[in-house]
């Protein structure tokens, strides 16, 4: 199946290469679509991509998720200051709005992990911000509650932290 | 494979979303850079956090110095800053913000401080540097000279001299200057490498600044007072939007009335010297363009005596400016557009003198070809007698019905033009 595939091509999107993901499922999309994962771009380069590409540590509901999201994206690194597509970056705002919006602990880590690890640039930035955002504007006590964070200082070696980092914590 | 099953089972343990802490088991640089997007300030204070966190803040690639009303002075604001440059580990930067809203009294301290910010994070091979400041600071004396800056924003800065010449600056690929006062003094914009430049609001106070850009594939001038700057060659450039401000000096009565010929000099148009166009010679390449205008400014109708042509331009957007004074500028794009498919006009209000139509004759007595390409004319307007008139050009220049579709707009906020509606 997975021959037939590599063969088979769609309008203007170029061969198909399937993505299997640790717990099996499988997901057909095109190159274009799976270049935007530098990892999968060298391995397509690298024409090692004909019988499917394995990716044990992606669970099959998170590549769900990156396949989505490269669907999404797939022609705006072409693009390329090219404003007639002005329609369809609004779409994408809103789409990339609403997928971040819905990320929680713990799928929003797994998505960070699955997009580090296939080195989609874009998608890493967008999850880290969320990660960011969460953060943003908290004192350390909320950001531990917030991400479960254990604090392994005695409160001795946490003053004396404090105190040596005092010109950051002096408002 | 040992570390997918205990990621397995930790994912089990918590389907319920809480309880593990996955952020502090995130690889050292991907936690960095989920820090990177955090003012610098926040960023120390995870510090305290545990012992995984105790140092990863000084490995962030990123500098944010955001100082608005709770920044208490620019003494206290530089001492976090210091501390935080001597305690870092001396990486490459990604992105360094420099965010003042707020420099009080100590403004030439400020300054200094800002200069000296600058020059680590350009010593730290910064990629992309945003500065805003509150009352146009001076912070750039010499040509910048950071290798591997990559974008390059500033707001509300003074730029004299030098400033804008980035010629050290061999990747830089995208500027945006909002509301910078361009001295006198500045010759030109120049850059080899710069891609994407938009310019907002800015004023340009030499006569002329030239922007020397040439591959530029996308530029944006809007809203900008006093002299008009000079556009060089652009081969790649793919769209361009140019919007008067309407401080703009460029501009005077005569051109708004038409009823002087272009030869006419009785007015301060000839604070335009040489022979070349002002803009339009520099947009001769684009494929979209939108100009957008008051009926005063003669830059356009003094530029159209070198005869431009635009022979890749498909889709132009032009408002009521071009109906001024014979619908002569509607009339020169017609003619010396080869390949245009779609033409887009706003017509706010009439310039207000249009003109007779006895006055076409003259212009349809010299008979030319519209684009074979042209698909669409597309008109949006407020007043009946202006679409009377486009009609009458675009039915005069052979231009079947069919292919124009006219649309009233009942009240056009200032939301009118397309890239205003993109946003």
């Amino acid at each position: 199946m997975a021959a037939a595939a590599a063969e088979a091509t769609i309008d203007g999107g170029g061969k198909m290469i399937i993505l299997i993901s640790a717990d099996g499922k499988r997901f057909e999309v095109t190159e274009a679509v799976a270049s935007q994962s530098q990892l999968i771009s060298n391995m397509i380069e690298d024409d090692c991509t004909e019988n499917g590409v394995r990716l044990p540590n992606v669970d099959g509901d998170i590549l769900t998720m990156v396949v989505d999201y490269c669907n999404m994206h797939a022609g705006d690194a072409a693009a390329d200051g090219d404003t007639t597509k002005a329609s369809s970056t609004e779409e994408l705002k809103k789409f990339d709005a609403e997928l971040v919006q819905a990320l929680e602990n713990p799928v929003l880590f797994k998505l960070i992990l699955a997009a580090n690890f296939l080195n989609i640039k874009s998608l890493l930035d967008m999850t880290c911000q969320r990660v960011a955002d969460m953060m943003s504007g908290k004192t350390p006590e909320q950001m531990r509650e917030t991400f479960s964070i254990e604090n392994d200082f005695t409160p001795e070696e946490e003053a004396a932290i404090r105190q040596e980092n005092a010109w950051a914590f002096d408002d | 494979m040992a570390d997918r099953k205990k990621c397995k089972a930790a994912a089990v343990a918590t389907t319920d979303g809480g309880g593990e802490d996955r952020i502090s088991a995130l690889p050292d640089e991907v936690l960095q850079r989920a820090l990177s997007f955090l003012p610098s300030r926040d960023v120390v204070r995870t510090c305290v956090l545990s012992r995984r966190w105790r140092h990863q803040w000084k490995s962030v690639p990123a500098l944010r110095i955001y100082a608005f009303d709770d920044c208490r002075d620019v003494q206290h604001l530089s001492d976090f800053v210091t501390n935080f440059l001597l305690r870092r580990n001396r990486l490459a930067l990604h992105e360094c913000d420099i965010i003042c809203f707020d420099e009080g009294d100590g403004c030439e301290v400020f300054r200094e401080n800002a200069r000296q910010w600058i020059r680590y994070a350009v010593s730290c091979q910064v990629r992309v540097l945003r500065v805003s400041v509150e009352a146009h600071t001076r912070l750039f004396g010499a040509p910048l000279k950071a290798q591997r800056l990559k974008r390059l924003e500033l707001f509300s800065v003074e730029l004299g001299a030098f400033s804008l010449d980035f010629s050290s600056c061999r990747e830089l690929e995208e500027l945006e200057l909002g509301g910078c006062i361009i001295k006198d003094k500045v010759k030109r914009i120049l850059s080899e490498s710069l891609r994407r430049l938009r310019i907002e609001g800015c004023d340009f106070f030499r006569n002329r600044t030239r922007i020397s850009c040439p591959n530029l594939i996308s530029l944006e001038i809007t809203d900008f007072t006093l002299y008009t700057p000079v556009l060089m060659s652009m081969p790649s450039l793919a769209s361009a939007f140019i919007r008067f401000g309407e401080h703009c000096a460029d501009s005077c009565d005569c051109y708004y009335y038409g009823e002087f010929g272009p030869d006419y000099t009785g007015c301060h148009h000839s604070t335009v010297k040489g022979n070349g166009t002002v803009l339009l010679n520099g947009l001769s390449d684009a494929i979209q363009l939108e100009l957008i205008s008051g009926a005063g400014v003669f830059i356009f109708r003094r530029d159209f005596r070198c005869c431009p042509t635009f022979n890749k331009l498909k889709t132009l957007l032009l408002n009521e400016w071009c109906m001024a004074a014979d619908s002569s500028a509607l009339i020169y794009f017609l003619q010396h557009s080869p390949v245009l498919e779609k033409l887009t006009l706003q017509l706010r209000k009439s310039p207000r003198t249009m003109v007779k139509r006895g006055s076409m004759n003259k212009n349809q007595n010299e008979k030319f070809l519209v684009s074979k390409h042209l698909k669409l004319v597309e008109i949006k307007y407020c007043e009946d007698e202006m679409v009377q008139q486009v009609l009458h050009v675009l039915s005069a220049c052979g231009i079947p019905s069919e292919k124009i579709i006219i649309q009233r707009i009942s009240s056009w906020a200032s939301g009118g033009f397309s890239f205003e509606q993109r946003k």
